[in-house]
């Protein structure tokens, strides 16, 4: 009887229990049969491997730099520039508008303060403490912080592996464990 | 780890693993740009979490598995973009008066990978990690999260495929 | 386009001028933005199965943003974790919390890994569980065991202090 190709695909990987190994080899050396099968896969292998490979050696010196070369620039912090510090591009229509609109607002403002009809007690801008403080969240260095929180704890070789990861809350998990 | 252990375990993932996936999506993809483009991507998404991963081995089954559906999304990306082109990629070529023998056994390797080319993804991502890399059924079964039985019946059934289509001829038989 | 902006700017920049007496756009921003930020306490305990005594613990605290990973990274012997917390801020204080977990860990000479995913309602303030590697049962005990416990809260703002 011979064995299914199935088993002889495996055979041909050397996947074969060493048991079941000996009997389909001893069978394939005076099988003709398998014989012919044997030499199908080999044929398989040689013509998908027969095609012509490019130089992967080149490629794996290529691929690092570019690599690296993305890797430095991602580490390579940009400084935190200030708000009022930040370069604006701004286009010609845009600037003559932010102008002329400026104007306008002024004369307004002239106009309804000679009108005394301004009736607004604190006109300056207010102070604004939550910018401040806002200020001092987005400079909190752990906020942002991507790095992992790294915990090393003793070196016990006998944890437990217990189950499913459980993911609960602690009143539940006591009325759970009370019952 | 630090970031110079980091590093260093970086590239010694990269010196082992590179070889294999590089392999392994040039099979896929056809194209050694789109493989080295795959492949960068995936490291690049390995170093951001190396020191997830205790030993080279787990990195190499995580790569191996990104480096396969990656390679597959650039086919499924290729095959949307060449529709078009389609009709004149099949126009009947004019080839060269070559020697018969010779036109014969380049028939047969580029049937058998156009065969290949073919095989639809489940069949084909476990054959392709066996003969171009390397990788015993196990292995295979731990990078595609799929059970050594499986990739078992899964690269033979490849195999039945693409065997119907060598010429019997040319079967040496002892 | 261009066009577009011109006449915008000339609209709006009176308007922007004199809605100074309304919430300013400021004010609101810096409120949403305190809202999706979190205090994270954890707490990792090693505990004995046999003694049920806890023989390591560690402390961290950490800065959550809605949406953003927490990444904790545990080394141990037969056991090194990466654990992902993720908090997400729904309504008030109502909470989403996800766990992603990949653990490895020896057993009999044999590496395993496990991956998951968990998620959980929490409001702020409740006390959190979190076992990487399951319970273990009244029948197991002569092992270690490991737990996380976390709390996450509304973020503080550390009272800017006036000199």
């Amino acid at each position: 009887m011979c064995p299914d190709v199935e088993i002889l695909s495996s055979f041909y990987d050397d996947e074969l229990e060493d048991s079941q190994k000996q009997v389909v080899k001893t069978h394939v050396d005076s099988c003709p049969h398998c014989q012919k099968k044997m030499a199908e896969l080999g044929l398989i292998s040689a013509t998908i491997n027969a095609e012509e490979e490019p130089d992967f050696q080149m490629a794996q010196v290529n691929t690092w730099n570019k690599i690296m070369d993305i890797i430095d620039r991602e580490e390579q912090k940009v400084p935190r520039v200030n708000f009022w510090q930040r370069r604006f591009q701004i286009s010609f229509p845009a600037a003559a508008a932010l102008v002329a609109a400026f104007i306008v607002v002024l004369s307004l403002s002239v106009v309804s303060f000679y009108m005394g009809k301004h009736t607004t007690s604190n006109p300056a801008t207010p102070e604004m403490s939550i910018t401040d403080a806002s200020d001092t969240l987005f400079n909190d260095e752990n906020l942002f912080d991507s790095k992992a929180i790294e915990f090393d704890i003793p070196a016990i070789n006998t944890f437990i592996h217990a189950g499913e990861p459980l993911l609960i809350k602690e009143v539940d998990f006591r009325s759970r464990n009370g019952k | 780890m630090d970031d110079k252990a980091k590093k260093d375990f970086f590239e010694k993932i990269y010196k082992e693993i590179f070889p294999i996936v590089i392999k392994v999506s040039y099979r896929i993809t056809k194209n050694l740009d789109a493989a080295q483009d795959v492949c960068q991507e995936a490291f690049i998404k390995l170093y951001h979490r190396v020191d997830t991963f205790p030993e080279v081995e787990d990195a190499k089954f995580w790569l191996i598995r990104v480096v396969k559906n990656l390679s597959f999304n650039y086919l499924e990306h290729e095959k949307v973009k060449n529709r078009a082109f389609d009709k004149i990629k099949h126009m009947p070529s004019f080839s060269d008066d070559t020697g018969e023998k010779q036109l014969l056994k380049k028939d047969a390797v580029e049937k058998v990978n156009q065969a290949l080319e073919q095989l639809p993804e489940n069949l084909k991502a476990p054959l392709i990690l066996r003969e171009f890399g390397g990788m015993n059924y196990k292995e295979i079964g731990t990078a595609l999260g799929i059970s050594e039985s499986n990739v078992k019946i899964r690269i033979f059934r490849a195999r039945e495929a693409l065997g119907k289509l060598l010429p019997v001829g040319e079967v040496y038989v002892p | 386009m261009r066009k577009l902006f011109f006449v915008f700017c000339f609209i709006a920049s009176p308007l922007l001028i004199f809605a100074q007496e309304g919430p300013s756009a400021e004010t609101i921003n810096v409120e949403s933005t305190d809202s999706q930020v979190f205090n994270m306490a954890i707490d990792l305990k090693i505990q004995d199965g046999t003694t049920a005594q806890v023989v390591s613990d560690h402390k961290a605290q950490h800065k959550a943003v809605s949406g953003r990973p927490v990444v904790l990274n545990i080394n141990g012997g037969n056991f090194k974790a990466a654990v992902r917390f993720t908090v997400y801020n729904m309504n008030g204080d109502n909470l989403m919390l996800l766990t992603q977990s990949t653990i490895y860990f020896m057993n009999e000479g044999r590496r395993q890994m496990i991956s998951t995913a968990k998620s959980i309602p929490i409001k702020a303030g409740e006390k959190i569980l979190f076992f990487p590697m399951g319970v273990l049962n009244d029948g197991e005990k002569s092992g270690y065991n490991c737990m996380l416990e976390m709390v996450v809260s509304k973020y503080q703002q550390q009272p800017v202090s006036q000199e």
